[in-house]
């Protein structure tokens, strides 16, 4: 074939596990060659074996290091996937400095977007709702801004993010106290203590845009997700299209959220997140100037490819590269699978993982970010995959994510697996009749951790048949050898296995 | 005197193990699955699949795709009930950062009561006290950084006076 000559792409992805083969992935379909960076004590991480080239990296944290690593292998694009540099517009910036493609919106919309009091200030300015809110000034009147705004109240770090710095706030005499450990917790975790006041909502719903938007004030939209199932403002469920709003609610959720999308130009994917009240009223929390951890589900609905078009876009970016949106198809619902213990506060359960089996069927999709024996630590995030499925209707696509979650194994660490699996069968879950504090209000009470009588009695009865004995005690040279004479006895079989190195 | 079957600890609640449910013949099979069958006295079969894995006191169990994890505690002996009370919760499971400390030394605490609290994988966690008893001595100061190991405190059981 007489082609073109073109320069050879190569993607360095400046991120790490799962997301991080999501996006090689599409390179190897795209014929992309793949670059991967590691960090100290990532070495065994899945994406690192993903890529055809690996360099290190002191931190994924440092956009000079990161920047020089993909110099270094001469890379054409640089993707961020989500967290770490995603939305730090230094990074961006100093990634096509130096030539190169950065697989994501500009630098200066970062900016514009990324602190939330500016991205407030936008939002109204062009007739997108929001909160009644008010800027906390250093030394002023806290109480008069308080009283502007209503109780009750949140206070929140202008540069937040993960539910830090933020305080709940029911009445007047305890702003002070609620504003300076807030004001506290946001030095200490983003280097800025400035606050601002927000109305609080009760019972809100989360739900949020996914846009895309071609960078000369064109943009789709790929319909809504809904993540209303978080703890801590952590989402572990999150769906497409979100089930229950009403019509007007989603149109207007829609058209706030493609003006927002025109008004600063934005390219790339993108999602901008709202609150939907009981009263049907919606408000612009933030925008998300990345690809988000839950993209899946909006792919899964729409069947459009998102890090296929930000590719594309970013390789030829002067063309209007806007992807076509079909109608969105049936319901899709993604499960986040943390090594953390649901009953003990989310408390990190490192460990090694001995045994993978991911499910296998009709429309589930594994976006896994683990490897069978690899060791998780407490550096970097616990998140050990995401579970998606896909149905005609929501009922039976949380039936699916129940299948393909009795369908997964992971052992050797504690995970939020018997957690997730109690949400699929939860009525209110399946009902819909939840809100953003629903896990921790309501569901942290109905979750029972220790498993039933009788299965703790069947497990005791393999036990008796030669765990307890074989495992325990013996030291792990004596078991490998006289293993599977008895029938009876898998246990030092299955021992034997677990201690392969 | 009835021999107890130890106890496990799951998501820090203590369990006592159950006694064996009879009558189960297991299989083993590829892809290491477990197959569990029994056949009940009414003819029924009973058969469930699990998959376990376990190492010195750690296990790792799914059933009907929960997954449990625990660990083992040291089986009780007939007559050894009065032993020292577990301790293990007062040691750190994972790197962190002593972020405050809640009773000072020389106080006696209840049950249940919270010690202190740290800090790991950005989060705030606390450790509280697994038996009644008086703080013996404290091995960490605030701010101080955790390492897998590292004891917080000596917490000395108060000794039940039977009257």
């Amino acid at each position: 074939m007489a082609e073109m000559k073109s320069k050879k792409e190569k993607l360095l992805v400046a991120n790490r596990s799962e997301i991080a083969c999501r996006v090689f992935q599409a390179c190897r379909e795209l014929g992309i060659s793949t670059v991967a960076v590691v960090a100290p004590g990532d070495e065994q991480a899945r994406h690192v074996t993903y890529a055809d080239e690996v360099v290190e990296v002191s931190s994924y944290l440092d956009p000079a290091a990161i920047v020089a690593a993909a110099r270094s292998v001469g890379a054409t694009l640089v993707h961020p996937g989500y967290g770490f540099l995603s939305e730090r517009s230094v990074f961006a910036n100093a990634v096509e400095a130096a030539g190169m493609a950065f697989v994501g919106p500009r630098g200066e919309t970062m900016d514009l977007l990324g602190g939330k009091i500016a991205a407030k200030e936008l939002a109204e300015r062009i007739g997108v709702p929001t909160l009644p809110w008010a800027k906390v000034q250093l030394g002023g009147d806290l109480k008069a801004a308080a009283l502007k705004v209503g109780f009750p109240l949140l206070l929140k770090a202008a540069a937040g993010g993960g539910g830090k710095g933020m305080r709940r706030v029911d009445r007047a005499e305890d702003l002070d106290s609620a504003a300076e450990s807030a004001a506290a917790e946001a030095l200490a975790a983003f280097g800025d203590g400035t606050l601002f006041l927000e109305r609080l909502v009760d019972h809100p719903r989360h739900i949020e845009v996914q846009v895309f938007g071609d960078g000369m004030g064109g943009g789709v939209h790929l319909f809504e997700r809904e993540c209303t199932l978080q703890r801590r403002h952590q989402k572990i469920w999150e769906e497409a299209r979100a089930e229950y709003l009403s019509d007007a609610v989603r149109n207007g959720l829609h058209a706030a959220a493609l003006k927002l999308v025109c008004e600063v130009k934005y390219r790339s994917a993108g999602t901008i997140e709202f609150l939907v009240d009981d009263q049907g009223g919606f408000y612009f929390l933030e925008m998300n100037t990345r690809l988000q951890v839950e993209h899946p589900v909006t792919e899964c609905v729409t069947g459009v490819d998102l890090v296929h078009t930000q590719i594309r876009q970013a390789l030829n970016p002067k063309k209007a590269a806007l992807p076509e949106v079909p109608a969105a198809r049936g319901h899709s619902i993604e499960v986040r699978i943390y090594a953390e213990d649901p009953a003990q506060g989310f408390l990190p359960t490192p460990g090694t993982v001995e045994r993978l089996r991911w499910p296998t069927g009709a429309w589930i999709r594994v976006e896994s970010g683990i490897e069978e024996g690899q060791t998780i630590g407490t550096s970097f995030d616990s998140m050990l995959g995401k579970l998606v499925v896909w149905a005609e209707n929501r009922e039976l696509a949380i039936e699916r994510l129940r299948v393909a979650l009795e369908e997964t194994v992971i052992l050797g660490l504690g995970t939020n697996q018997a957690y997730l699996l109690a949400l699929c069968s939860d009525p209110d879950v399946k009902a819909g009749k939840v809100h953003t504090h629903w896990l921790e209000k309501t569901f942290a009470s109905r979750y029972q951790a220790v498993p039933s009588d009788a299965d703790l009695a069947l497990w005791s009865a393999l036990r008796k048949q030669g765990l307890g004995a074989a495992l325990d005690q013996a030291p792990a040279s004596s078991r490998v050898g006289g293993a599977v004479s008895s029938q009876a006895s898998p246990w030092q079989q299955i021992g034997a296995e677990g201690l392969k190195p | 005197m009835s021999q107890s079957n130890g106890t496990l600890k799951i998501s820090g609640q203590r369990v006592t193990i159950p006694e064996p449910s009879q009558g189960w013949e297991i299989e083993c099979r590829p892809g290491g699955w477990l197959i569990a069958i029994r056949k009940n006295a009414d003819g029924t079969t009973e058969r469930r699949r699990l998959a376990v894995w376990s190492k010195r006191q750690s296990v790792g169990l799914i059933l009907g795709g929960r997954l449990s994890s625990f660990e083992v505690q040291k089986t009780a002996r007939a007559g050894m009930a009065s032993g020292a009370p577990d301790d293990s919760d007062l040691v750190a499971q994972f790197p962190g950062k002593v972020r405050k400390l809640l009773v000072k030394a020389g106080e006696e605490v209840p049950a249940g009561q919270p010690l202190l609290q740290v800090e790991a994988m950005k989060m705030e966690f606390t450790i509280r006290a697994p038996f009644a008893g008086k703080i013996a001595k404290w091995h960490v100061t605030e701010g101080q950084q955790l390492m897998p190991g590292i004891r917080f405190l000596d917490l000395e059981a108060k000794t039940e006076k039977e009257s």
